[in-house]
This record gives C-alpha cells, sequence and structure tokens, in this order.
C-alpha cells in the first residue's frame, strides 16, 4: 500500500507539473513554445530586437 | 583584437566560423542562416571573430544589411575577413571593394574553389591578391583546408592596407569625397573617403549617422549639390560609382579567372533547369514528397514502428505488469500505468521513426539546396494570390512544427504578407499530426498509404494558396514585396551534419513525450476512471465521455459522430500528439496494432479519410496561437486563425465525407 500511495503521489506530482509548465511554456509564444529552440542559432534575444 | 566576418550570403561564413572558432553553429544551406551578429573565439583565444549576416553590398535593402553598416560605424573591429566565393567573383568583389574602402587591413579568404572548377573556372589567387593588394588564402570552408593559415594570417603581422586596391571615381566623386573630408575633420575616425562613397551610393544608414555627425541639412545640401554635378554627364552619383566598381571588377575577373570551356553547362545549371521548370517544376517537388512519404510510411518507417510497437506493447508492458504485481501495488495504480501512462507515451512514441525519417529527409532536401528552388517554383503560384516566395519558406519550416515557422514569417517584408503568411501557417501540416495520419495509414490504407498523406499535404497547400487569394483580395489588400533569392549550389548533405539537423528537431519531439504526453495521458486516464457516478466507471460513463458527447453531434455529419472523437480532438488542442495518446486510452487497447484493427470496426475509410482532414486542419494548436499572439500583437488576428481554421475544416470535412458516401465510397 505504501508502494502505491508513493508511485502515485509521484505520478500525479509529475504529471501536475507537466501539465502546468507546458501551458505556461505554451501560452507564452515564441521560442518558449518552440520545439527548436535548443538548436536555433537565431535565438529568441535576437529575433526580439528586431 | 576583434576581427568581422564578412561576405555575401551563402559563401560558407558560418561553417568558416565554425573552423576558426571551433564552434558549432548551425550551417544552412539558405540564405541568411545569420541573422544577426555571432561572436567567438578564436581557438588559440588570441583573437575574437564577429560572424555578420551575409550581405551583397554595404547599402542596406533589409533591416539585416543595416546590421553590418551599423557594426562597421562603431568601427570596433581591427581587421576584417572578407570571404569570397570563387565561383561568384564578379558579384563577391563589389562588397569587397566597399570593405577596402573602409580603410582597415582586410585579409581574404577565397572558398569554394572547388565548385568554381566545377563551373570551369580556375581562379589565380596570388594574382588577385596582387590586385587587391591584400593576403589572400585559399580555403574550403566546408572540409577546413587552409583554415589554419588563414587562423595564422588573420591574427598575425599585417600591412595596414595602405597598398591595397584604388579605385579613382571620376573627377565630381573625388571632389565631393575631399570636400566631405574637410567637413568631417576631427569629427570621426572613420574613412571619410569610405563614408562619402557610401553617403552618394544611397546607404540610408550613413546617412543617419553622418546627420548626427553634422547636420541634416548639411548632408542634404551636400548630396544635392553633388547630384546636380553628376546630372551634367547624365547620370545619378550610385550610377557613376557602379559603374566604376563593376568596370574594375571586371578587369580584375578578366585577369584572375580562367574560364576552361565556356560552352560547357555547369551540372547545377542543368538540374536548375529542370527542377525549375515552369511545366516541371512542381511535379517534381510532388514527386520528392511522394518519395519522402514511401520512405517514411511504407520502405523504413512502418517496418521500425511495427518493432517499437512489438517492444512496447509486449515486452515493456510485461516487464512493468510483472513488477507492479510482484510490488503489490493497487489496481488504481496498476491501471495509471498500464491503461494511462504506458498507452498514451507508448502510443506517441511507437511513431517515432517516422517522424525521425521525415525530419531527416527535410533536412536533405533543406542542407542539399533544394529548397531554394521550391521556393523560386512556388514563387509563381503564391504571387498570384497576394503573396510571394518568401513565404513558402516559413511554410516549409511549418512541416516540422509551426511555432518556428510563424517566427520565420518575420522575413517578409510588407505587413500584409507576413500576416497572412502567418494567419495561413497554421494549415501546415506540423509533425505532431503525423502520428495520426499513420495510424489510419496502417489501419485502412496500407500500401496506398504515402499516397493519402500526400494527398493531405497537397491539400494543405492548395488550401493555403486559395485562402491567401480570398484574404488578400478582402480583408488583407496592400502593398507587394519582391521575392529575391540566391539558388545556393547544390551539394551532398554530410552525415554528421544532417544527424544533427535531424536530432535537433526531433529531440523537442521525444522530450515532449517524457514530459506533456505523460502529464496528458495520466489527466486523460483519470478522466476516463472517474465519472459523475464515481471511481473505476465504465469508459461510457466517465467524464471523458460526458465532454466528448458534447461534440459527437455536431461531427455526426462529418463521418466521425462518436464521444471517443470529439474528446480526442478536444486534448489535440494542447498538443496535436495527444490526439493519439487520447485515443489508446480512451479504447483501451493493449498497443498500436490493436487500436488499428479496432479503427477498422469504428471507422469506415471514408470517415478516416474525413478525420484526417478534419486535424490537419481544424486548429492551431496552444503554443502556435499563443505565438501568433505575440507575433501579430493582435487578439482579433489570433481569434481569426482558430476561426476560419475550424469553418475551413468542418466545411471541407463535410463535403469529402458527404460527396465520398453519395458517389458510394462509404
Amino acid at each position: 500500500m505504501i508502494i502505491s500511495i508513493l508511485l502515485g503521489f509521484m505520478i500525479f506530482s509529475y504529471a501536475g507539473y507537466g501539465l502546468y509548465r507546458h501551458i505556461q511554456q505554451s501560452k507564452k509564444g515564441k521560442c518558449a513554445a518552440c520545439s527548436l529552440k535548443q538548436a536555433c542559432d537565431q535565438k529568441c534575444e535576437i529575433l526580439n530586437k528586431k | 583584437m576583434e576581427l568581422a566576418l564578412l561576405g555575401n550570403p551563402n559563401t560558407g561564413k558560418t561553417s568558416l566560423f565554425n573552423h576558426l572558432t571551433g564552434s558549432y553553429e548551425y550551417v544552412g544551406n539558405w540564405n541568411g542562416v545569420t541573422v544577426e551578429k555571432k561572436i567567438g573565439t578564436f581557438k588559440n583565444k588570441k583573437a575574437i571573430l564577429v560572424d555578420l549576416p551575409g550581405v551583397y553590398s554595404l547599402t542596406p535593402i533589409s533591416e539585416e544589411e543595416a546590421v553590418v553598416t551599423n557594426y562597421l560605424l562603431q568601427g570596433k573591429m581591427n581587421r576584417i575577413v572578407n570571404i569570397i566565393d570563387a565561383s561568384q567573383l564578379k558579384r563577391n568583389l563589389l562588397l569587397t571593394i566597399q570593405l577596402l574602402e573602409y580603410g582597415k587591413p582586410v585579409i581574404f579568404a577565397l572558398n569554394m574553389i572547388d565548385v568554381a572548377k566545377r563551373k570551369g573556372k580556375v581562379i589565380d589567387h596570388q594574382l588577385l591578391a596582387t590586385y587587391l593588394g591584400a593576403n589572400t588564402i585559399a580555403i574550403s570552408a566546408r572540409k577546413g583546408d587552409g583554415c589554419e593559415e588563414l587562423s595564422r594570417a588573420s591574427i598575425g603581422q599585417q600591412s595596414n592596407g595602405e597598398h591595397s586596391l584604388f579605385i579613382h571615381y571620376g573627377e565630381i566623386i573625388e571632389n565631393a569625397i575631399e570636400k566631405m573630408s574637410v567637413m568631417l575633420q576631427g569629427k570621426t575616425s572613420l574613412s571619410s573617403r569610405w563614408l562619402t562613397i557610401q553617403l552618394l551610393d544611397g546607404n540610408t544608414t550613413i546617412f543617419q549617422f553622418l546627420s548626427n555627425v553634422l547636420s541634416k541639412q548639411e548632408v542634404e545640401t551636400f548630396i544635392h549639390q553633388v547630384t546636380l554635378e553628376c546630372e551634367k554627364i547624365a547620370k545619378k552619383p550610385e550610377q557613376i560609382i557602379y559603374l566604376k566598381r563593376r568596370e574594375v571588377v571586371n578587369q580584375i575577373v578578366q585577369k584572375v579567372e580562367v574560364v576552361a570551356d565556356k560552352k560547357q553547362i555547369p551540372i547545377s545549371e542543368k538540374i536548375d533547369y529542370l527542377v525549375t521548370n515552369k511545366y516541371l517544376g512542381f511535379p517534381i517537388f510532388i514527386a520528392f514528397m511522394y518519395l519522402l512519404f514511401m520512405l517514411t510510411f511504407d520502405w523504413i518507417g512502418t517496418p521500425l514502428s511495427d518493432r517499437l510497437d512489438y517492444l512496447i506493447s509486449d515486452l515493456l508492458t510485461e516487464g512493468v505488469t510483472n513488477l507492479l504485481t510482484s510490488l503489490q501495488v493497487t489496481s488504481f495504480i496498476r491501471s495509471l500505468v498500464i491503461d494511462g501512462i504506458i498507452a498514451g507515451v507508448g502510443g506517441v512514441l511507437v511513431f517515432i521513426p517516422q517522424i525521425f525519417i521525415l525530419f531527416f529527409c527535410i533536412s536533405f532536401l533543406e542542407d542539399s539546396g533544394y529548397m531554394s528552388r521550391v521556393a523560386l517554383v512556388m514563387d509563381k503560384w503564391l504571387e498570384n494570390v497576394g503573396l510571394n516566395g518568401k513565404a513558402f519558406i516559413p511554410m516549409i519550416i511549418g512541416f516540422g512544427c509551426n511555432v518556428p515557422g510563424v517566427m520565420a514569417a518575420r522575413t517578409i517584408e510588407t505587413k500584409k504578407e507576413r500576416l497572412l503568411t502567418i494567419l495561413l501557417l497554421p494549415l501546415m501540416s506540423c509533425s505532431a499530426r503525423f502520428p495520426v495520419y499513420a495510424l489510419f495509414i496502417g489501419a485502412f490504407f496500407g500500401k496506398n498509404g504515402a499516397l493519402i498523406v500526400l494527398s493531405l499535404y497537397v491539400l494543405s497547400i492548395v488550401m493555403a494558396l486559395l485562402l491567401a487569394k480570398l484574404f488578400s483580395s478582402t480583408i488583407l489588400k496592400g502593398e507587394k514585396s519582391i521575392f529575391l533569392i540566391e539558388l545556393p549550389p547544390y551539394r551532398l548533405p554530410s552525415l554528421k551534419v544532417l544527424w544533427k539537423s535531424t536530432w535537433d528537431k526531433g529531440k523537442g519531439f521525444l522530450k515532449k513525450a517524457g514530459t506533456f504526453i505523460f502529464a496528458g495521458s495520466v489527466l486523460i486516464w483519470l478522466l476516463t476512471y472517474l465519472g459523475p457516478e464515481g471511481l473505476n466507471v465504465e469508459m461510457d460513463q466517465s467524464f471523458m465521455a460526458v465532454i466528448g458527447s458534447v461534440m459527437a453531434p455536431v461531427l455526426a455529419p462529418l463521418g466521425f459522430g462518436t464521444w471517443e472523437a470529439g474528446a480526442s480532438l478536444l486534448t489535440g488542442f494542447l498538443a496535436k500528439e495527444a490526439i493519439i495518446s487520447a485515443m489508446n486510452i480512451i479504447y483501451a487497447v493493449p498497443d498500436t496494432r490493436s487500436l488499428q484493427h479496432l479503427m477498422g470496426e469504428v471507422y469506415t475509410p471514408l470517415a478516416s479519410y474525413s478525420f484526417m482532414v478534419f486535424i490537419l486542419l481544424y486548429i492551431p494548436c496552444l503554443a502556435t496561437l499563443a505565438t501568433i499572439y505575440k507575433e501579430t500583437g493582435s487578439k482579433k488576428w489570433s481569434a481569426f486563425s482558430v476561426g476560419y481554421a475550424l469553418i475551413l475544416a468542418y466545411i471541407l470535412s463535410f463535403i469529402i465525407y458527404q460527396l465520398g458516401k453519395w458517389i458510394g465510397l462509404n
């Protein structure tokens, strides 16, 4: 039972955090929401200047 | 010591930058990969190198070109490294002259000698060095040949540039230079010769600079006087400057370039003749796309996906079930892990091979130089609908993910065309929609899968064109811009670059599976586990069913009026991949094969096609919507992008399903 509670707690906490983070990041739009942000050499701050 | 790296677009500047500094920046076979300046340190740490955007001239047309003039005006750098494309010597030297006039020591990196050789041109780089009056080193920026020598020469002792090429522009311009030198005395450390020539050449950034140093009126009077002088010989100042430069460049090129066989047409031009042909260009593009989908669905992707499906559904599920049993966890947790997480995340992960192959092929087409040709082919079509070829580049990027596509629309000059491109971008089928196609293709279309997916991509492009025409002639009238694109040389992309590009695009997808899809799967499972009646209810009695049922009647005329379809479509707003997770969980199947089998009972092939079309068009995901809002700064246009997409998807799916039914396809 303890393992079940522990697992449930971990899964729901991680899922809650993941959901919250995804929505926050998506809402920010632009680079924060971009799947290429790690690889993009144009970088958000540079684009923001334009 | 600071060095600036300058040259025409697509001459290999970023590759050279990487070799000299040891950094690894993205190298593209597109124009304008370097949008703003980048700074790196030489490998021996003795100097820093500033990589600037590629420009044809210092007279700015777009904002990225103004970056270069603004940087030169700061005058911080000690030397300039000018990279020259040996295969395009005439055009490259026009910029070189302007850099020499700047007055700081310049060192020349002569790149792409091999490309020039293939075009039948042999360049005597020693003679070129003599004419330019500066050190000229032959390099291969891609392979790194000559970069060591260039690095040593760049940092080592060098002349101060006083013996470099000097152009006498004729009496009028030379007198003007002298006059300006007197006016500027003690007011700036920059070369007054360079400033005057740039000013008379129409460089607006220099005009602003000089207006600050002197006064706007003084500068305008100066230009006016010189223009009047020039009119006496029926020319404008910029014409005199250009003609003189061209004359000098022609003389130099004549001496240093030996053309082996003028009649021989380079292979690159032969290919271009075919792929950019008025009639053949578009069919060739479609053929490439078809090949791409055949690779993805038929030849490589699906067999790999099937194996992955077996690994996840059989081995992983079995292993985890055994582990959970041995840990004696409750049935709630067991169901959460097996029916929620593994079904939801695994359902998306099995399509990873297809996604990676798609990205690999797109990277290949981009890096080989072909995509620039596609933009050129599409230019004619786009021009007819109020856009131009430039808009197609963000759209191609949108095939990977709509968010960077929307951002790439910034390169479009006019406001109207930019807005139009942004609004139409969500119609481009991003890779997150791919798993949905893969699922239905596997269930219904088998060997014709590639053709079906191709039809969806073509449909998205056709719809974008039709709507562009509609919007540009009704709500978005405005000025047009011209489309200029340099066709980069064809090259066989190196595996290393291809892999990096594919991995960069694909890892976002993997990461999302581990974070959001995981979280979404837990939420979806919870909504199927809970219901108004309590815990562990029947699927049809769950909250998910309640939510989906609201949508079902509306979707019925489209051929998929079930609560399951309605509920999974709702999750797609957060991320399109979530649709697949939701279906896996809702239909409670152990693996993708079973889900495909079940789909065969729930949907008809016609309904499944209608469903795919609906998913292709129905709504931008939250991230794309937020990016549209940030980029347009308008709630009205953001809402419009959702509204028109929903209406379009509904009408099109309705027509496809009802028409198909009518002609007996159901």
